[in-house]
């Protein structure tokens, strides 16, 4: 089902505070967009991996923006491992991503007793967090799914590529293929992927999931967004995930792919920002 | 037991900045801060969080730390005109954040009382502290990572950025050739800065003077692509007997850029004020520095030259969370 786009509603001013959560002696950063009144409803946000964080990081801030603009409560955070969280990169795994997100689930729940309703939102392999983290709990009412990683294994052969492409740009050949690159892991080395030092339990327990699962373990509604800066087809995969669920629904936006580095200079996504205010029914 | 912290200040047109203090040990503190600049796009935790690994070990030996974004970027207010990236890197290179800059170090004096700063930052990040050390004596050295020295994008840019003095010299160039034809054949074809050659001929239209005395940096009389403000800020530095420590990655270019465009270009000058900069060239690393022995490499030269430079721990200074 395709959804229509909405328009970005101008309502109230709103109020930013940064502060660390502290999860068992851990700092995770964490940044809490809230609207004037009293909020009924939040979005979580999850950000993608490693370096496409950091390119999509503005994208997110004024998506945060005008949402809190829109009425919700809306929670930027790092989890452990990135961005000014605690815990080394090699230390934190896909089950580390989960629970901090839940962390702050649970948070949202606490500081602001009139939210309803808590709707997960991701990019990327942030998705993949928030469709498990949703999967888990029975409080999450929508998914909202940016460019979502499908299938945790292949999303893993991609990251690796990353270090074969290391190894050409430095070597100008490829000094150790993809399987060597695993073999280390699964002996306990790391593998660098642009600076972050990937470990064996985020490799495994990445290539373990799949969104379909996922999604087949979660009973709210989910909104897939395929991002495509040309007008292609749906992406087959995604229209499978989404046909024959009428809670599922799929739409694409016109973006460029802001999580790596373009020649744009990407700020905001005004295409993604209304196609998720519409999934989240907020209209003017 | 060094304490993080969130932070928020405003820049001079009231934008409010969102960034991040380290703060030592009261009892070790020198009572210096290290301002690691965002380089831009990947805001106050670098690249591969690539200032959250040095600010650990700096704030260890005593150092403040403070990492923030710039306004349009990061978790702070404001929005940026630029479309194009290139553009915005440009922007940076001629001293937009030079503002954000010294009221960050407005924000350090008046809360934790420390008034010395170590200007720092990877590429972007090297440059705005460059700029600011010229208009802020408070900047007292420089520890610069893959400083950049020409600007993104093409000669183009160049023009966008020129300084008065840069003008005036390239003004004399033009008029000395208007009866070339080989000039008549740059500009025919496409291969002339025509940006430089309007501002030029508007400036003579509308009888503008442009200054006469020597630049701080000589132009060249072909226009390349080097940051026009890059000589008179580093000159600055040098000239009030600032030190520089410049980390450069092997496998980048901006090392020979540093040379090309500007240490051979003011050799002559350079020769009294040589001893007041360092160059450290990181072998086969690259322009992030994205392999922990590079980091290794970087943070341990860092932290001998600061330690040398700023021998004496000052109990004086306590924490602001106290």
């Amino acid at each position: 089902m395709r959804l229509p786009l909405g328009k970005i509603p101008e309502t109230n001013a709103l109020r930013e505070d940064y502060r660390f959560l502290d999860l068992r002696g851990e700092r995770i950063f964490s940044a809490w967009h809230v609207p004037g009144a009293d909020p009924s409803r939040a979005v979580v946000m999850c950000h993608p991996l490693g370096e496409e964080k950091l390119w999509a990081h503005r994208v997110f801030v004024t998506l945060a923006r005008d949402l809190a603009r829109a009425g919700f409560v809306v929670v930027r955070f790092d989890v452990r491992g990135e961005g000014d969280s605690d815990r080394d990169f090699l230390d934190s795994d896909f089950e580390s991503r989960v629970e901090d997100t839940g962390l702050i689930a649970d948070t949202v729940y606490r500081w602001y007793p009139s939210v309803a309703e808590i709707n997960l939102l991701g990019l990327r392999f942030g998705a993949s967090v928030a469709a498990e983290t949703a999967a888990r709990r029975n409080d999450v009412a929508r998914l909202l799914l940016w460019d979502p990683v499908i299938d945790g294994a292949a999303y893993m052969q991609s990251v690796l590529r990353l270090n074969l492409m290391a190894q050409i740009a430095q070597h100008r050949k490829i000094v150790e293929n993809r399987e060597a690159l695993v073999a280390r892991l699964a002996q306990g080395g790391t593998v660098n992927i642009e600076g972050y030092e990937l470990g064996e339990a985020l490799h495994r327990q990445t290539s373990a999931f799949h969104l379909r699962d996922a999604l087949a373990r979660f009973e709210g509604d989910s909104l897939l967004v395929q991002i495509d800066y040309a007008e292609n087809p749906i992406n087959p995969e995604l229209e499978a995930l989404t046909k024959g669920h009428p809670g599922r629904h799929l739409a694409s936006a016109r973006e460029e792919p802001f999580w790596r580095e373009i020649r744009a200079f990407y700020q905001r996504a005004t295409d993604l920002t209304r196609a998720t205010l519409a999934a989240l029914g907020s209209t003017p | 037991m060094s304490s993080l912290r969130c932070v928020a200040f405003p820049n001079p047109d009231g934008l409010i900045l969102h960034g991040l203090l380290h703060e030592p040990e009261a009892v070790q503190a020198r009572g210096v801060c290290v301002l690691l600049l965002s380089p831009g796009i990947k805001g106050r935790v670098g690249p591969h969080r690539l200032y959250l690994k040095l600010s650990v070990r700096l704030v260890q030996l005593g150092f403040h730390v403070l990492r923030f974004d710039y306004h349009g970027l990061g978790d702070s207010e404001g929005e940026l005109s630029e479309s194009m990236l290139a553009d915005m890197y440009n922007s940076i290179q001629a001293g937009r954040y030079v503002g954000d800059t010294v009221a960050a170090m407005d924000w350090m004096q008046a809360t934790t009382g420390v008034s010395r700063f170590v200007g720092s930052g990877l590429c972007g990040g090297s440059i705005s502290a460059l700029a600011t050390a010229e208009v802020d004596p408070r900047i007292e050295c420089l520890l610069g990572i893959g400083l950049p020295t020409v600007l993104e994008g093409g000669p183009a840019n160049w023009s966008r950025v020129i300084t008065n003095h840069q003008l005036a010299a390239v003004s004399e160039t033009y008029f000395s050739k208007i009866t070339d034809p080989t000039s008549w054949l740059r500009l025919i074809s496409g291969k002339s800065s025509y940006r430089v050659i309007w501002r030029v001929v508007r400036n003579r239209l509308l009888g503008n003077k442009l200054p006469t005395e020597a630049p701080a940096a000589s132009p060249k009389a072909e226009v390349d692509n080097t940051n026009p403000r890059f000589a008179s800020a580093f000159m600055s530095m040098l000239r009030s007997g600032r030190t520089l420590l410049l980390f450069f990655s092997g496998a980048d270019r901006l090392h020979a850029q540093f040379a090309e465009n500007f240490e051979s270009h003011h050799a002559e000058r350079l020769e009294e004020l040589r001893h007041l900069y360092d160059v450290h060239v990181i072998p086969n690393a690259n322009h992030v520095l994205s392999d922990p022995t590079w980091i290794d490499e970087l943070a341990s030269v860092a932290e001998a030259w600061l330690v040398g430079r700023y021998p004496d721990q000052q109990v004086a200074f306590t924490s602001s969370q106290d």
